[in-house]
């Protein structure tokens, strides 16, 4: 790579993520401003990767792509207003005081990344340093990150399932007549299904690992509810099964934890063996908590969709399309 | 120019702040709290970025070589994929609001008690 061009590349791509940022908050449509955060998405998976950052890009990635636009437009769907403008006033200096402050870009002076980018390898055997980071070294983090994406699912559920359920009779089913779409979504699925077993297993030798692999393979269970018909998606959305496999996934997380601690050795401890560098078969309880979070993430997304999607099923109400 | 990441992280960030405050319509609210919350990544990103530095993923790259702080990673990586779901309770408190006042518009849900 010819280093020289990096730092024009960076420039662009700070540029375009400056510039995204003010269009998706001033575009008042909240229509049109999914559309327009998906695009500033992208720019931020740009800058991203010019940012020698893989894993953070695909998780963007996936979301912009996947996670993001489903739940809005859903939220959309259901409720629709009218807007107004109003004036704004930025006031900038104490930010542009505090910034003075900070090392000058691309100055790390930290010593934490340097330490891992050399114990990592020779430690855990994982080639993907960032995934032996989240797995293990910052390994409890991770654990309290994925009871926030508990517990808002469980938020989400609560608020909206009531409401759905109740109403379930009234749901409309839809069937898709054309043979090309779905012969072409019949292949997304397994070409989704594929890419995020993929991401998910190799995380920690590649750029990849269970949380982006996890929205990925919900967003293939999702394709099949769209091309197919309300029937083929039914057993992913049944919440008497995705509900224990949420908490098998959030559960599995602490049980090998647990693990640990029961072998005498403080909690989260990498009790397996390392294995070979940059195979499968590396990392020891690095591998389990990356699965432990596919399935969490992934039934997580599918719960989601699911609320979001049978509040956009049911037949808005006279009084809610009046508004 | 060194300290163009940080402007543009302390920006989006501004211009996030500027949206929620300024909103009227609480999806709307929810997409410019998504805006703020990407200043956290491009900051902490840029912080973490090494001068030449190479991602930090050593699949056939040597072990040694400079790369760029793989904890700031491991923190944005997580925290977006966590961000779905708190932005769709966001959104499910949105459509709990307007099923029982009738209105997203933060300004007249306040009018409304109880």
């Amino acid at each position: 790579m010819v280093l020289a061009t990096l730092v024009p590349l960076q420039a662009v791509a700070f540029g375009l993520v400056a510039l995204g940022a003010p269009v998706v908050v001033l575009t008042r449509d909240p229509l049109r401003q999914a559309l327009v955060n998906g695009v500033y998405g992208v720019s931020l998976v740009c800058l991203f990767v010019v940012l020698e950052a893989p894993d953070p890009a695909l998780s963007m990635l996936v979301v912009t792509g996947i996670g993001y636009p489903l739940v809005i437009l859903a939220a959309i769907a259901r409720v629709r207003t009218e807007e107004r403008r109003k004036e704004r006033d930025d006031r900038c200096a104490l930010f542009a005081w505090a910034i003075a402050g900070l090392p000058a870009f691309g100055d790390y002076r930290g010593p934490y990344g340097y330490v891992l980018n050399r114990v990592v390898v020779p430690l855990r055997h994982t080639t993907n340093v960032v995934m032996g980071t989240t797995f293990d070294v910052r390994g409890v983090d991770t654990m309290g990150e994925e009871f926030i994406l508990y517990a808002a699912i469980v938020g989400v559920t609560l608020l909206l399932r009531d409401e759905t359920r109740s109403r379930q009779a009234e749901r409309r089913t839809r069937r898709l007549r054309s043979d090309a779409v779905r012969l072409v979504g019949v292949l997304m699925v397994g070409g989704g299904l594929l890419v995020g077993v993929w991401l998910a297993a190799f995380g920690y030798v590649t750029p990849g690992g269970g949380f982006q692999g996890g929205v990925v393979l919900a967003g293939a269970i999702l394709v099949l509810y769209l091309v197919g018909n309300h029937r083929d998606y039914r057993p992913f959305r049944a919440e008497h099964a995705l509900d224990p496999l949420e908490g098998l996934g959030a559960g599995g997380y602490v049980i090998v934890g647990l693990a640990a601690l029961a072998s005498g050795t403080p909690f989260l401890t990498n009790l397996f063996g390392r294995g070979t560098t940059g195979t499968l078969f590396s990392g020891g309880s690095i591998a389990i908590l990356n699965w432990a979070s596919a399935i969490a993430v992934s039934v997580a997304m599918l719960l989601l969709f699911a609320e979001f999607l049978e509040t956009y099923i049911v037949p808005l109400e006279p009084e809610d399309s009046g508004s | 120019m060194s300290y163009l990441p940080y402007a543009v992280a302390a920006w989006i960030c501004l211009v996030g702040i500027a949206g929620v405050a300024t909103s009227r319509n609480l999806i709307h609210l929810a997409i410019c709290l998504t805006v703020m919350q990407s200043s956290s990544y491009v900051l902490l990103l840029s912080v973490g970025y090494v001068k030449h530095g190479k991602a930090p993923i050593f699949k056939g790259t040597k072990l040694g070589t400079t790369a760029v702080d793989p904890v700031v990673q491991a923190l944005t990586l997580t925290d977006i994929v966590v961000s779905v779901a708190v932005i769709a309770l966001i959104l499910g408190l949105a459509l709990d609001a307007h099923r029982l006042s009738g209105t997203v518009d933060p300004d007249r849900l306040a009018d409304i008690s109880g």
